[in-house]
């Protein structure tokens, strides 16, 4: 199941951060937990894997926040 | 057994500084150099045209091999999107007319994009084989900067300008030995020139190249009878540093046996494997290499080439 646990950790794996549940601001832009334009390409396609479904260009301004992340691949 | 006997390349001496147009877009250098890679991107000259570009690359290949003789040359194939004009004439004719190679030569150009040094190499082995010829030059030109706007902030931090010949024939330094290709032409629109500049769904193409290309490489070496860990050295399309970082952890524990080579150069099309084999290949004693370009069409091609034993000289 891909929930905010589940993202913070394919984004530590992934993009070689440290992010915890308690002291990352969900709602906050990726941007703003220092994950640019190509983290978040990279980010896509691990989720993606995971979920087995892909994300739909049209919905991508939508995603981004690690809760908005969380809501679409529920 | 035919292959690659030599490589050379010609980049313009000007260049871009890809980190101030980086600020430009409010991008840190820290993103230029771990996620883009460039810090510079030759420029051609406006009034250079992409056969000048060629040129510069087989003369290069000539003065490194003077046992290249130009009479000797069969064949010449310019893989190229961006051609002199419109591409009628070809541009590998007007090519051969600015080297002066003798009227004998087969010329003809290849329209594929990063893919394009993969299916040309085997474009040419093919047709030299074929036709009982020797010799062939295979060059690559693809200036984007004909195409690229310079305000779109997808593509001006991505491509630079240059161009590769590599001398295809007879006892080789790099033999070919395995290939396999793939198309996806539903993806044609997220790279394509529209209206004369090229326009890229970033999203999508880092998609493509991160997920098909790892699947597509293990289908190679799967083929073949070969795990991962039996290939020396990885010589990915330098698409971005981005792109060759995704496809290397992949691999992972594999992933430094990828080589990226991208600072001075950005990506150059289909140059940026012919380049990457110039620099670190040429001179190695022997091992196994794979080589795999993807990008537009979207199109893809890998395969596997040994580095013919070299004895020592003392």
């Amino acid at each position: 199941m891909i929930n905010e646990v589940a993202i913070l950790e394919i984004i530590n794996k992934t993009l070689d951060k440290s992010l915890d549940l308690a002291t990352t601001p969900l709602d906050q832009p990726l941007e703003s937990l220092g994950i640019d334009s190509l983290d978040f390409y990279t980010l896509l396609v691990e989720l993606e894997a995971h979920a087995g479904r892909k994300v739909p260009d049209e919905v991508l301004p939508k995603l981004q926040t690690i809760h908005a992340l969380a809501d679409f691949f529920k | 057994m035919i292959g690659i006997k030599a490589i050379a390349s010609y980049m313009p001496p000007k260049t871009t500084d890809n980190i101030a147009r980086g600020a430009g877009f409010g991008e840190t250098e820290d993103f230029i150099r771990s996620k883009i890679g460039a810090v510079r991107l030759p420029l051609k000259d406006v009034a250079q045209e992409t056969s000048d570009l060629a040129v510069e690359a087989v003369r290069a290949l000539f003065a490194k091999q003077p046992a290249l003789n130009p009479a000797a040359i069969d064949a010449l194939v310019v893989v190229t999107q961006n051609p002199d004009g419109v591409g009628l004439p070809h541009t590998a004719a007007i090519v051969q007319a600015k080297l002066g190679l003798p009227t004998h030569v087969a010329a003809f150009d290849v329209s594929l994009g990063c893919s394009g040094y993969v299916y040309g190499l085997f474009i040419l082995k093919g047709f030299l084989e074929a036709s009982g010829l020797s010799n062939g030059l295979l060059i690559t030109a693809d200036p984007y900067s004909k195409i690229v706007d310079p305000s779109d902030r997808v593509t001006s931090l991505l491509f630079g300008d240059a161009a590769t010949a590599s001398w295809v024939g007879h006892s080789p330094v790099l033999s070919l030995d395995a290939v396999s290709y793939g198309t996806d032409g539903s993806g044609a629109e997220f790279l394509k020139n529209e209206q004369s500049h090229l326009r890229m769904n970033g999203r999508q193409i880092f998609s493509f190249a991160a997920t098909q290309v790892p699947a597509h490489i293990r289908s190679l070496l799967a083929r073949e009878k070969l795990e991962p860990d039996d290939i020396d050295l990885y010589f990915l399309h330098q698409g971005s540093a981005a792109i060759v970082d995704s496809i290397a952890r992949s691999f992972a524990p594999l992933s430094s046996r990828f080589i990226k080579d991208i600072t001075e150069t950005g990506n150059t099309v289909s140059s940026s494997i012919p380049l990457l084999l110039e620099r670190h290949a040429m001179d190695e004693l022997d091992g196994r290499i794979l080589v795999s370009g993807f990008g537009v069409g979207l199109s893809w091609a890998s395969a596997l080439i040994s580095i013919q034993k070299k004895e020592i000289q003392l």
